[in-house]
């Protein structure tokens, strides 16, 4: 147990990379008042599609507490100012700890984006690290996937489409050249934008849902697999849209890109 | 000499020692077959099948496939939002032999939005592979399995919701030969049946995409061959020689339906049933469970178009089930002689009426005795053997005798104008009364030559040659 | 008996690299990426030069979260540089899962041959960011007879979060306490490169003994 004394000096030595980005000055705001560009939601109950509970036939409601969150998807041309601040974030730069190679290729170089039409795109070909540390930087953070779930719950405005019904036609269609610009999608009644039809979100904590690669198996838990005391289960098994995204989180590692996946911050009130 | 026995039982011991040892270490397969060497499958789209496997060895086999989600012809003037294993609906055919083993790559195309996996009916392990095959948008997956059992068998994504992205598109089919092979045929093809879900209903034109509501209800708007309606239909059709033997690789993916898989046209000389090892043979339609197979193999001894149905067969003609096979050749009328006859059938009354025009031949070929005999068994087994007997006996109290018949052999016409204008009301042969209705057969002048100098020389009939020249007098009342 | 030697080394040697060579295809939980770590040197002098050299681009190292075990003491992952991990995730009021993974570890650890024995070190890191404070985690070793060579790590909810991240663990907090979690043992090398993960309970140790083995 001694071990670590002896290397304690090491950590002092140079040449390790910090991959901790200094924070931007945080967005202060008299308590309640949203930030600029972000959303106040309000607290609430929703009933979360994929849940751990005692009786997989009983849907359960979680209690969502009040939080801020990004109006808009984060775009290209904010994450390029996050970039030239933090240049270890860098397309050149990162370790492949943290990113695959599939990182920021959409931009023209490490400190370009190269095309005009995306610069207020949703930035995508993220990790979920680039992401969590962007966040962090602005003195935000990733929002939960319970936060996510919930405020994306909400109805559309002005469209008689349901939310499901946006989603599948998204599914439906193949993805697009370029993302549209962020924020031209549609809005919610909370005044978010673009929740869904535009890019997937990562969200802070998306490796909780305790599911496999074959979604078969996913109503009985394997219990040699995952330790869990009760068991998983969808709360609407119709609910096409809603299995797609969790599929979606359940097939990625934190350190994947995706060419349509990007993210928004949260913060707490 | 001591020495030597004392060094080789330690050899041995140490051997004996490291050997199971290294069982649990190496934690491998079963029945690990020595590799004989690794290839690159060749992969094909329906209607189209690989070659058979050429080797005899083990072999490492490298499959890839790309997933693809892009718009396609479901039918004229319709399209869908496909997901698909390599650019088609159905998937790559994949075609393996018994023991190998298969390197699997999954590469998830960067500009698709969602994960994907494979569940290949053909792997003995969980999922069938959909668990390690897991594959995010511009990723790629590997993993290994050997090729226990042989068969056909049927592959689909299995990525939550399942149904879904069976319903866009993804499958198709892997084929296991047996070690051995299997037994040489002239043409085989790859058929898929599957359903689409649509929103806008059968026929619709426009971009149409998938349906929850009517997959639940199991209510397909298009039941389809070879992803599409019509995908091999007309120009399109499979093309075979009249001759040739046939062998059909038919998947089942539904993703709800079963099929009642019909050629019609076709007796299947043997069915592999489900895709696996038991054969059945002369079979009329063969029942496909959804996620099943069957290898199904026929000569084809006629020309024609030979029509592949779901004999579920609303699902052929009002929902696209339908696929061709089109066998070009000549003639075979010793099998099929093609339409002999249309009069109008009236079970009562005594007025025998045609509703086509008679044939007149223009041209009367010359035939010898022999062509006559030969040509004309066939017609009478096809027309006249049904009341009259393949012996001619007739039968007793409905039918007269046309062997030895006195009525026949005694008639100006040698029976012609029976044949060419039916015959009703009472008659006496060989002494016994007969009161029925025959009716006009649709017979060409040739043809009824031949039938009656067929009647009248067999069964200890002596009557000679009848010509198409004598026919055609009775015919215009000379 | 020197000609025994000539027979027996060559084919020792034969069976334990096809040994090797077959664990290698059932990484199955990595993806083909891992690269060997540098090869460390025993002497100070030679940590002080590895000191320099940069982490490898996969070295889960490049984490520079703080943690606590089970002394008070506060750590970061990269103190362990040198040695050879196996590592999981688990939670001290687990009532299933985690004591059966803390035995497969301790199969491993008796297992392990003399040679490495000073080198492994064996680390359980909690995912109860509350209650496994480290008087309880040390209470937890001792009542599970873990030894000095067990490293056990208390960390804040993000410093989870993040190494549940690198480790392609999954878990959720669940009501009274509990949590759902993966079942994952991890091999790091000397520079904490993903080098074997087991998914699973009631693990054969051998495919991890072989690794270690080779590090």
């Amino acid at each position: 147990m001694r071990l670590q004394i002896g290397y304690f000096l090491i950590l002092f030595a140079g040449g390790l990379l910090a991959f901790h980005a200094p924070p931007e000055r945080s967005p202060q705001t008299p308590s309640g008042k949203a930030p600029e560009g972000m959303i106040r939601i309000p607290a609430g109950r929703y009933t979360p599609f994929y849940s751990v509970n005692n009786d997989a036939n009983t849907k359960q409601d979680v209690a969502v507490k009040s939080f801020f969150l990004d109006d808009k998807p984060v775009t290209n041309a904010e994450f390029l100012t996050f970039v030239k601040a933090n240049p270890q974030w860098a397309r050149s730069r990162i370790p492949a700890l943290f990113a695959d190679s599939g990182y920021l290729k959409h931009w023209k170089g490490d400190l370009e984006i190269g095309n005009i039409q995306i610069e207020n795109s949703p930035v995508s070909n993220i990790s979920w690290f680039a992401a969590n540390a962007y966040s962090k930087w602005k003195g935000l953070r990733l929002p939960t996937l319970q936060e996510w779930e919930y405020a994306a719950n909400a109805a559309p405005t002005g469209e008689n489409k349901s939310v499901k019904e946006i989603i599948l036609a998204w599914y439906s269609q193949p993805s697009r050249k370029t993302l549209p610009v962020a924020g031209s999608v549609f809005r919610n009644e909370f005044g978010l934008y673009d929740m869904h039809g535009s890019v997937w979100e990562w969200v802070y904590d998306f490796n909780s849902i305790v599911m496999g690669g074959d979604s078969r198996s996913n109503s009985a838990v394997q219990r040699e697999l995952f330790c869990a005391s009760a068991a998983f289960g969808a709360a609407d098994r119709e609910d096409y849209a809603s299995f797609m995204r969790f599929a979606f989180r359940g097939s990625l590692k934190a350190r994947y890109t995706v060419s349509n996946l990007g993210f928004r911050c949260a913060k707490d009130l | 000499m001591k020495r030597s026995v004392i060094s080789i039982t330690l050899t041995l011991a140490i051997l004996a020692f490291v050997l199971p040892g290294c069982g649990p270490y190496a934690d491998e397969g079963p029945d690990r077959d020595s590799l004989g060497g690794f290839h690159k499958a060749v992969l094909t789209d329906a209607p189209e099948v690989p070659p058979p496997t050429d080797y005899s060895t083990t072999q490492k086999v490298i499959v890839r496939l790309e997933i693809v989600e892009k718009i396609m012809r479901l039918a004229d003037g319709v399209e869908y939002s496909f997901w698909t294993f390599g650019g088609k609906v159905p998937g790559k055919f994949i075609r393996i032999r018994e023991g190998d083993y298969v390197e699997f790559f999954l590469d998830n195309h960067p500009d698709n939005k969602l994960p994907h996996n494979i569940d290949l009916h053909a792997v003995t392990g969980p999922g069938g592979g959909a668990e390690a095959s897991m594959t995010a948008p511009g990723h790629t997956t590997q993993f290994t399995f050997k090729a226990i059992n042989p068969g056909l068998f049927v592959y689909h994504c299995a990525t939550a919701p399942v149904g879904m992205h069976i319903a866009n598109g993804m499958y198709g089919l892997i084929l296991v030969e047996p070690r051995e092979g299997l037994p040489p045929v002239d043409k085989e093809f790859y058929i898929m049946q599957s359903e689409f879900y649509t929103k806008e209903g059968f026929g619709k034109p426009g971009l149409t995409s998938f349906d929850m509501q009517k997959a639940l209800d199991e209510n397909p708007d298009y039941v389809v061959f070879n992803g599409s309606v019509g995908a091999n239909m007309g120009d399109k059709a499979m093309q075979v020689n009249v001759g040739e033997t046939v062998r059909l690789y038919v998947g089942n993916i539904g993703p709800n339906l079963v099929s009642s898989f019909h050629v019609i046209g076709e007796i299947f000389d043997k069915v592999y049933v489900e895709g696996g090892t038991l054969i059945n043979e002369n079979v009329q339609s063969t029942a496909i469970p959804a996620g099943g197979s069957a290898i199904i193999e026929f000569k084809c001894e006629v020309p024609g178009t030979l029509t592949i149905v779901d004999h579920s067969v609303f699902r052929a003609f009002n929902k696209g089930a339908l696929a061709q096979i089109s066998v070009n050749g000549n003639e075979n009328p010793e099998v099929f002689t093609g339409k002999q006859r249309d009069a109008v059938y009236l079970p009562e009354g005594s007025a025998v009426q045609s509703i086509t025009p008679e044939r007149e031949s223009a041209e009367i070929p010359e035939r010898s005795l022999d062509e006559h005999l030969k040509l004309g068994k066939v017609l009478y087994e096809g027309n006249c053997a049904a009341c009259h007997q393949l012996s001619g006996q007739g039968l007793a109290g409905a039918f007269p005798p046309l062997a030895n018949s006195d009525y026949l052999m005694a008639r100006e016409d040698k029976g012609a104008g029976i044949i060419l204008h039916g015959l009703s009301g009472k008659i006496v042969v060989n002494g016994v009364e007969y009161d029925g209705i025959m009716p006009q057969m649709m017979l060409s002048n040739d043809e009824i030559a031949s039938v009656l100098t067929y009647i009248r020389n067999t069964w200890g009939n002596q009557g000679g040659l009848v010509t198409a020249e004598e026919v055609s007098a009775v015919r215009l009342g000379q | 008996m020197k000609n025994t030697a000539k027979i027996i080394f060559p084919l020792l040697i034969l069976f334990l690299q096809g040994c090797g060579n077959n664990t290698q295809h059932n990484q199955s939980r990595r993806e083909g990426n891992t690269e060997p770590g540098q090869g460390s040197d025993a002497s100070g002098q030679g940590k002080q030069l590895e000191a320099i050299k940069e982490l490898p681009q996969e070295s889960v190292y490049q984490m520079t979260e703080e943690w606590h075990d089970q002394q008070g003491d506060t750590i970061q992952l990269k103190n362990l540089r040198g040695k050879i991990p196996v590592l999981a995730m688990v939670f001290t009021h687990c009532e299933f899962a985690c004591p059966r993974t803390i035995a497969d570890m301790k199969k491993i650890s008796s297992e392990i041959p003399p040679d490495k024995a000073s080198e492994v070190i064996f680390v359980l890191v909690s995912f109860d960011t509350e209650r496994d404070q480290p008087q309880r985690l040390k209470e937890f070793a001792e009542m599970m007879g873990l030894k000095d060579n067990w490293l056990l790590l208390h960390g804040d909810e993000e410093a989870v979060r993040m190494l549940s991240m690198l480790l392609d663990v999954k878990y959720q907090k669940q009501a009274g306490g509990y949590f759902a979690h993966s079942n994952i043992v991890t091999l790091l090398n000397k520079e904490g490169v993903i080098v074997r993960q087991e998914e699973g309970l009631g693990l054969n140790p051998g495919p991890m003994l072989s690794a270690i083995s080779g590090l």
